[in-house]
């Protein structure tokens, strides 16, 4: 504001780079399609590779600063992506009993061929070989037991009993942000599989669905590391294990008022395997004998009951109390849901 | 139909047949557009004001240093009060202290204008008062860069992206050297003070105001060692030339802070439109309010009695307190007959404010048993500087709009005080430290102290005076007394009622660490290694 009057102003919000041109991709696909034992089986694999090239990314690792440039796009990255899918069905119509079962796994890796990388970083920290968006971490050993501990191995300021010891990878005696190690795991899973199954007999039918997922990691950061009473209630095993002067073998940090300390970086203490297979869904249904209904100029009547989210048959996390599935403990998993259905056609 | 196909097919071709994407935006202007309109060059200095980091936010530098706590930890500045600031961490900070890329992505904007302003076709008042202006702007921010970090690289020209960026940094001397030399030149281009319309842009008379702080710094014991004595005299020119320029110190102390008025020297004024939540932020818990800031008991201690001049307690060697029996203070009525300023700077349990009495004793609806405890100041205070009482934290459609003070006379007047007190001439030095302390709604018994204890007093006095006006955190530096008075505990006040008696007792809210590396701020890590080594570290980091 100048004089009695808000004023307005004009902003230059970029460095503009005039070479900017199209991402390019090559891809190749290898497909095998066979239907064998007379419809019996049915079996899809497909190889793909992909390179992904001129993706625009910015420079941010290698212009200072002081240049005062903000970084525009540059046609920069290269990205490899390859992997397979595999489906194989079985269907029997034959009997009485009739039954359709289909099978799929697909396994998917991507890896950074060019990044630009920090100078000075360790080769252990290069994002280059790696999946997009792998993450530094610190290589977390266990808890400091005593003042004695703590002052026998590298740690960061202030760092006391019942912290985080975190490895000092490169030797070097001091702990920084050069021992943090580049984790090939992300969010996102290489591995993801699924089978369903459909029954018929009679008038009944079944129907369900598996599915799961492997290779992925979540990191449970934020407020979960420091156990602060400022944000509400902690899940048992998190206040049980943790460190205590009386509990000093703990497997979890301390408590701490602190809503940031040495405990909140990222670290592979919260890095959490976040593969699970589960009963995804469920369906039974009945539909009902026509002679009965035509009477009352009904075609068709179907009742049935479903079910999603039912069961977790197996996971990583189930000791820890929440789902993989969820991007933050405190947030509601995805939620069991059960529907009973009647469909009525005149 | 067939048409419309084929039209779109031949589209789809048109666009995917170039290599480069060579589109006009519709929401924003090209730079050569800009250069070439004198409104739009207007408009384009009109936002470089914001480079000007006001108070009015929720991390004032004071929780970075002994003057609060601020119990949201906004923008992190806990970690500096614990001593943890590395060159890992320190780009988590806000950008008062993490200044680094905030200021040089600034500096590259001013940068641009210069080199683009010559050439304007604009008339020639117009680029006088706009050259000015930008230099006054850049000389801010590398004022605020040195005071934070030491020299820095002095860069004056636009990188383009395949440059080479080695640049090295520039001495602390060099630096201040360049800041002087641009606010020279911007003071022969500017009115003394800018009226009106104008009002709240640069001045020759804020030049001055930045270019007497700057030497000041330079010529202190942190950046001059050898206590080199044409600096404290550049420093005593640079005050002495506002000494005269028709300021006055504002009879009423606390006002000073919410209305516009001859103290100022220059300021950021705000709007309804454009205003603060600086009331929602500061205030009370029993009133709604979030009590950002918790002054400590540390700032508290520092406020003399009115009747004596004397502190409360008195340092002992170990950084213990004991009781002053000279001051006439009483510990089990700690607020009866302080500095005036005490009452118009901070809340404590008893201030009768905005037709409440604040109750921060346990239990009281301040405290953190009260009403959103979580919100309960832990030091017992709350701010009352700069807080507009009409206006209550929550609930309120209006706003505060107090202007934000960057420089006002009772500066110049201790800077005047200071310089010439390391110079030699103490009697000058108490004539201006007393002005501070008469003014009319202060009138704190005059100081006749002399050698040490005068520098003490005239450290004091700025501590008092200047409280939350984001000094402190830069005082304590170029003193070279943050090593004691940062590696203290940070108190507050544990107030306790049973039946009508309350006893107070000072306790520890954090426990403070000041390392000596922490006289500077470092460079976060990643700028030291893209610089492959023209940027080094400051010691320490």
């Amino acid at each position: 504001m100048f004089g009695n009057n808000d004023v307005s102003g004009l902003i230059l919000t970029g460095t503009p780079n005039p070479d900017i041109t199209w991402e390019t991709a090559n891809t190749g696909n290898l497909a095998v399609d066979a239907i064998l034992w007379n419809g019996k089986l049915d079996l899809t694999f497909e190889y793909f590779k992909t390179r992904r090239s001129n993706i625009l990314t910015k420079r941010s690792a290698v212009i200072p600063g002081y240049t005062g440039l903000v970084l525009p796009d540059e046609n920069i990255g290269i990205v490899d992506n390859k992997g397979f899918d595999l489906v194989l069905s079985h269907t029997n119509n034959n009997h009485k009993f009739k039954y359709n079962f289909s099978g799929n796994v697909s396994f998917a890796r991507n890896k950074v061929v060019f990044s630009d990388e920090q100078p000075a970083a360790e080769p252990y920290q290069f994002a280059t070989g790696r999946p997009m968006d792998a993450g530094l971490y610190y290589n977390a050993l266990g808890i400091f037991k005593d003042e004695a501990e703590v002052e026998s191995y590298p740690h960061f300021i202030n760092a006391r009993p019942g912290d985080l010891k975190y490895e000092d990878v490169n030797q070097d005696g001091v702990l920084d942000s050069r021992d943090q190690i580049r984790i090939n795991r992300t969010p996102m899973p290489e591995i993801t599989f699924g089978f369903t199954a459909n029954f018929s007999y009679k008038a009944f039918d079944l129907t369900f669905l598996l599915q799961g997922q492997e290779n992925a990691n979540i990191h449970f950061g934020d407020y979960f590391p420091v156990m602060s009473y400022s944000l509400g209630n902690f899940l048992d095993w998190r206040a049980n294990n943790r460190w205590t002067p009386e509990n000093t073998a703990a497997t979890m940090p301390r408590a701490s008022y602190e809503l940031y300390n040495n405990n909140t970086l990222n670290s592979t203490q919260w890095l959490l395997n976040a593969g699970f297979l589960k009963l995804r869904n469920v369906e039974l249904g009945y539909n009902l004998p026509k002679q009965l209904i035509e009477k009352i100029k009904i075609k068709n009547a179907r009742i049935s009951v479903s079910g999603n989210n039912l069961l977790i048959i197996y996971d990583h996390m189930k000791d820890l109390g929440f789902d993989p599935e969820t991007s933050d403990y405190w947030y509601y998993p995805p939620q069991r849901i059960i529907n009973f259905g009647a469909t009525v056609t005149f | 139909m067939k048409k419309i196909l084929y039209s779109i097919i031949l589209l789809l071709f048109g666009i995917t047949s170039c290599n480069k994407l060579e589109l006009t935006p519709l929401d924003k202007l090209s730079e050569a557009d800009t250069w070439t309109d004198q409104d739009l060059i207007q408009l384009y200095v009109n936002a470089t004001y914001n480079t000007l980091l006001h108070g009015f936010q929720q991390d004032l530098l004071s929780a970075a240093c002994d003057e609060a706590y601020n119990i949201h930890n906004w923008t992190n500045l806990r970690i500096i009060q614990r001593g943890e600031l590395t060159a890992d961490n320190v780009g988590g900070i806000g950008s008062k202290v993490n200044y680094f890329i905030f200021a040089y992505n600034n500096i590259r904007n001013i940068n641009t204008f210069f080199t683009k302003i010559e050439e304007a076709p604009v008339d020639e008042i117009f680029k006088n008062n706009a050259i000015g202006e930008m230099k006054f702007l850049r000389a801010n921010l590398y004022a605020n860069l040195i005071w934070r970090y030491g020299g820095v690289p002095i860069i004056t020209n636009v990188f383009e992206l395949n440059d080479d960026f080695a640049v090295s940094r520039a001495s602390y001397d060099e630096c201040v050297s360049f800041i002087v030399k641009e606010l020279d030149e911007a003071i022969d281009l500017l009115p003394d003070n800018q009226v009106d319309e104008a009002k709240g842009r640069a001045s020759a008379n804020a030049c001055k105001a930045l270019k007497a702080r700057v030497l000041l710094y330079g010529a202190s014991l942190q950046n001059n060692p050898s206590h080199e004595i044409s600096k404290w005299q550049a420093a005593a020119d640079a005050a002495e030339a506002l000494l005269n320029a028709g300021y006055e110190l504002h009879p009423d102390y606390q006002s000073t802070f919410l209305t516009d008025n001859e103290e100022i020297i220059f300021a950021r004024y705000f709007t309804q439109a454009n205003n603060t939540n600086f009331n929602l932020e500061q205030g009370r818990n029993g009133s709604d309010g979030y009590s950002g800031h918790n002054p400590t008991q540390n700032l508290v201690n520092a406020y003399e009695m009115v009747a004596t001049g004397e502190l409360p307690y008195i340092e002992q060697p170990d950084g213990s307190l004991v009781l002053n029996p000279r001051s006439g203070y009483d510990p089990n009525n700690p607020y009866i007959g302080r500095d005036p300023r005490f009452e118009a700077s901070i809340l404590h349990d008893g201030s009768i404010w905005a037709g409440r009495e604040t109750a921060s004793f346990h239990g009281g609806s301040d405290s953190p048993e009260g009403v959103s405890g979580w919100n309960a100041s832990l030091t017992s205070y709350f701010l009352k500087k700069f807080i507009v009482e009409d206006i209550p934290p929550a609930g309120s459609t209006l706003k505060p709009t107090n202007p934000w003070i960057f420089f006002r006379y009772a500066e110049v007047l201790l800077n005047y005080a200071e310089a010439k007190f390391e110079l030699g001439d103490e009697a000058t030095a108490r004539q201006y430290l007393n002005m501070i302390r008469a003014r009319e709604s202060v009138e704190m018994p005059a100081v006749t102290d002399s050698g040490e204890q005068l520098r003490k007093r005239i450290q004091n006095e700025r501590r008092v005076e200047f409280a939350f006006e984001e000094h402190r955190f830069f005082d304590v530096r170029r003193w070279k007394i943050a090593n004691i008075t940062e590696n203290k505990d940070l108190q507050g006040m544990n107030i306790q009622k049973s039946g009508n008696t309350k006893t107070y007792t000072i306790s520890r809210v954090i426990d403070r660490v000041f390392n000596d590396a922490n006289y500077l701020v470092p460079f976060p890590r990643a700028e030291i290694d893209k610089s492959i080594g023209s940027l080094t570290q400051n010691p320490g980091y």
